[in-house]
């Protein structure tokens, strides 16, 4: 594919999304005075990006991180935002031809090297007071590193000490008389070891990177002016480039003002569909299947997707509706924003938005441009009942602007009342292993948080009450479900009952002991399993949570059981798979608590029932299973407690069932 | 959970009217110029008008954060190390010019620290962003790419948030594993190197994805704000305090 000069919008997401990751690790550097380690990580980050991509992207994406490390208190952290840019940039760049470490360290040294010894040589010339200083504190740590060896040699009785310092003292002297010759070879020196260390790392990384993600992806095919309404789809195949997909047979006539919901599992080709109709990922319709996707453009396609915060751009709501369209006063915004459920939103900042609220600020951004046809992919299947109720119905309502919506989705109670508009595709086998044990004796309590109070940032002008007085039990074998809305506390509970959190009142008691942080016997498993499933394949991972020997049960317990799972790596597995993973390994672990913070997120039926399973394989063991969800209903039989937080404060909605 | 770092406390004052653009070019002209001379003198006005600002900004002492406790070691280690030698005076074997020399320049670092920190307090992080693509946008005419640049750099920040509590959870999955990793420091850096790196790509394509489908790589929403009379003012008191710290030493 030819390429233009200008960075395309994958191209300049990525820049952003690595600038973003680097400036957060920066931070984190700098709170905990660890800078060294944060400072190769952030080296190795940039370099994955120089391998994958080419290096216009890293300078513009070491440009936004030193931008932002302004913030950060002044010319340090930009230094060395902009170094861990260079030096990825060189790692990357022999990574991406496939180069040796002798080769990558020599690109180091012949780019890096002479660029921050021409920059530290430049500000020492100038700056010739900091120079002394900085040097007078140089020599006199050396000279106390000296005097101390002597007394250290004085006090052990001589074993050569002194001479250690005596030759460190007189190098340092040498050095700091002709700084100008001393500093670019200690430089080169530093280089060498900070260049492998680098490249070392990033090897590993960007091989691992490259199994889960596979090469980048491409940007926007032409698909030709639009509008795309009409779209005719008989029998159709998606190709990807020039192979087939296993997207095929696809039957589907969108007509003006239409509202299409496409029904399917979790990875029956839903988004490949939608990709191909807008054009995304070198994905193709049959040529003739409408008059182009123009995506993007006024009365072209819009696209919204699954995750809420991944479809917004802009910091302020105003501006994410007023980006790319030209001409747009701010009644037009008002009345779009309206439109959509949000006004008086201008000014609010896009990321204290709940996933409701973000998916609708998406579809208005769309409307600016007035779409004729809106593809929604998944855009509801994150969000609790009450957002995902309200987007459903504004989607219904798309019509009345004359855009045609095709709604795609796994949950089938967000079917239209008539037929007509319905395409079905995907089906998949469900056999399942229900663990036999199901006697239910009352449990003894094993973990109770008592008067629990949470104060996040005490003492601070930020400081906010997040529970108030919170009291609950777990119980052996006996599974509580707490439930509530966005920022009601929930999240907070459950990282202070893995002890993630300390209480700012009360206490966390696990078999009667209190608990003073996180413990091998209180397991959490968190929405995003790929940042928590650490090895990269499934057998190490999960004797990475307890040494077994045999996999084979806790894989079949949680529905992986194909031959040769064991062997497979993480990164080739879905979210869904990912996430019974990390629940296999905690099943062999056997804690005597976990903790499930929203499983049930992005999973369709099928995934629902193995979930479920998985449930009563940990019920079995006795271990006491606590999930955080904002479905109320899910798994109605297996619920002993059930509980509610609102405004931090727990209510019992239904105290031990069977009991 | 998020700290008192990069944090905005809005107390409407004067400092936090100021265009960001301002304060993005105050604080390094001012920052250069009292490393230059770096004299006590020089600091000393630097810590001062920090804590002017601070005033004037009406900040509660609250935010600020307490250093960490490796920080407190490191710096009295290194202060007695370089107080071990140097000459002059001494006082009970250490230098008392070792001393003030080390400590001169914390002073230094710990000043610069300190106004990162204010901007943290008084300034949007989109705002320094869409500033700073202000400030650049006049060297589109020697052929840099503004509007990609101005596109990164705004969407960067709008990602900011969402990686910082993908870095979180990556420190906590940590925290609560059962079984301590027995790797060395490299497998383990790359460990957390990788699950972050293909989270992090796995969102940039979805934000890809979201900047394809509204028409590709266009200028971000422009900065319009205007400067006005503190904007000035804080001009002034930059040359101020630059021609004295020159003169004065």
């Amino acid at each position: 594919m030819p390429r233009s000069r200008e960075l395309t919008a994958t191209e300049v997401a990525d820049a952003s999304a690595v600038a973003a990751l680097t400036f957060a690790l920066a931070g984190i550097g700098r709170l905990v005075a660890a800078g060294t380690f944060f400072q190769v990580l952030s080296t190795v980050v940039f370099a994955v990006l120089a391998a994958r991509r080419r290096t216009r992207v890293i300078i513009v994406s070491g440009w936004a991180a030193a931008s932002m490390g302004v913030l950060l208190g002044g010319i340090g952290p930009v230094g060395q935002l902009a170094t861990a840019a260079l030096f990825g940039g060189t790692t990357g760049t022999a990574l991406r031809r496939g180069w040796g470490t002798f080769r990558a360290i020599g690109l180091s040294l012949l780019i890096g090297w002479p660029v921050v010894a021409v920059v530290t040589i430049g500000a020492l010339s100038i700056m010739t007071r900091l120079r002394e200083l900085q040097f007078e504190i140089v020599a006199n740590l050396a000279d106390g590193i000296d005097r101390f060896s002597v007394w250290i040699d004085d006090v052990v009785g001589g074993v050569g000490l002194d001479s250690v310092g005596d030759t460190l003292v007189r190098s340092v002297d040498w050095g700091i008389t002709y700084w100008y010759i001393a500093t670019p070879i200690a430089q080169a020196f530093i280089t060498i070891g900070y260049a492998w260390i680098a490249f070392r790392i990033a090897r590993m990384v960007a091989k691992r990177v490259d199994n889960a993600l596979g090469a980048p992806s491409v940007d926007v095919c032409p698909t030709g002016e639009g509008p795309p309404v009409p779209l005719r789809l008989t029998d159709a195949s998606v190709r990807r480039g020039h192979e087939l997909t296993d997207v095929n047979g696809i039957d589907l006539h969108v007509e003006e003002g239409q509202f299409w919901t496409v029904l399917g599992p979790n990875g029956a080709g839903k988004s490949t569909l939608l990709h191909a109709i807008a054009g995304l990922d070198d994905l193709r319709l049959p040529v003739g299947a409408s008059q182009g996707a123009a995506l993007g453009h006024p009365g072209g396609t819009a696209l919204i997707g699954q995750r809420p915060d991944s479809q917004v751009l802009a910091p302020r709501v105003g501006d994410d509706v007023r980006w790319g369209v030209e001409g747009q006063s701010d009644a037009d915004i008002a009345e779009i924003l309206t439109a959509v459920g949000l006004a008086g939103f201008e000014q609010r900042e896009t990321s204290a938005l709940s996933g409701g609220e973000l998916q609708r600020l998406a579809i208005g951004s769309a409307l600016a441009r007035r779409p004729s046809l809106l593809l929604s992919d998944e855009s509801t299947a994150m969000l609790d009942p009450v957002g995902r109720q309200q987007v459903h119905r504004l989607l219904e309502r798309l019509a009345d602007f004359g855009t045609a919506v095709v709604h795609t989705t796994h949950l089938s109670d967000e079917l239209p009342a008539s037929d007509d508009e319905i395409l079905r595709i995907g089906q998949r086998r469900t056999t399942v292993v229900v663990p036999d044990n199901n006697a239910r004796k009352p449990g003894d309590t094993v973990l109770r948080a008592r008067s629990l109070d949470i104060v996040h940032d005490a003492g601070s002008p930020w400081a906010a009450q997040a529970l108030h007085d919170v009291d609950l039990e777990l119980r052996e074998g006996e599974l509580t479900l707490i439930t509530g809305s966005n920022g009601s506390g929930k999240s907070t509970l459950a990282w202070t009952m893995v002890g993630l959190l300390k209480a700012t009142r009360g206490a966390v008691e696990l078999h009667g002991e209190a608990m003073t942080g996180p413990d091998a016997r209180v397991a959490i498993a968190f929405q995003h399993a790929r940042l928590q499933v650490l090895r990269s394949r499934v057998l190490d991972e999960i004797r990475a949570q307890a040494d077994v020997e045999d996999v084979t049960p806790v894989l079949r317990a949680v529905g992986l059981d194909q031959p040769d799972f064991a062997t497979r790596r993480i990164d080739e597995l879905s979210g869904g798979e990912q996430r019974r993973v990390l629940l296999a390994g905690l099943l062999s672990r056997r804690p005597d608590v976990l903790i499930l913070d929203e499983p049930l997120a992005g999973l369709d039926d099928e995934g629902r029932l193995r979930l479920r399973v998985a449930v009563q394989h940990f019920l079995a063991r006795r271990t006491a299973v606590a999930i955080v969800t904002h479905e109320p209903n899910w798994a109605d039989d297996l619920v002993h407690q059930r509980v509610h937080i609102t405004n931090g404060r727990l209510s019992v909605l239904e105290p031990g069932l069977e009991r | 959970m998020s700290g008192r770092m990069l944090r905005y406390y809005d107390s409407g004052s004067p400092i936090h009217r100021l265009w960001a653009g301002t304060k993005v070019l105050w604080l390094p002209a001012v920052g250069t110029t009292i490393a230059f001379q770096i004299s006590w003198f020089a600091i000393g006005l630097g810590w001062l008008t920090a804590l002017v600002i601070f005033l004037l900004a009406r900040l509660p002492t609250g935010v600020i954060p307490r250093p960490p406790k490796l920080l407190g070691v490191a710096v009295l280690i290194s202060m007695l190390l370089a107080s071990l030698g140097g000459d002059g005076p001494t006082f009970y074997g250490l230098s008392l010019d070792g001393m003030a020399s080390i400590a001169r320049f914390m002073a230094f670092a710990w000043m610069m620290v300190f106004y990162g920190l204010m901007m943290g307090w008084t300034t949007k992080l989109d705002e320094i962003a869409s500033s700073i693509s202000r400030l650049f946008r006049p060297l589109r005419k020697i052929g840099l790419p503004v509007t990609e640049m101005a596109a990164t750099l705004t969407i960067a920040v709008r990602a900011v948030p969402l990686v910082a509590d993908e870095l979180r959870l990556v420190i906590a999955a940590r925290r609560v594993r059962g079984v301590q990793p027995r790797q060395d420091l490299t497998e383990q850096g790359a460990d957390i190197a990788v699950s972050l790196v293909v989270s992090t790509f796995r969102r940039s394509a979805d934000l890809g994805n979201t900047l394809a489908a509204r028409g590709g790589v266009t200028d971000p929403p422009l900065d319009v704000h205007r400067l006005a009379v503190v904007d000035a003012a804080a001009f002034a008191s930059a040359m101020a305090i630059m021609a004295v710290v020159i003169v004065f030493g």
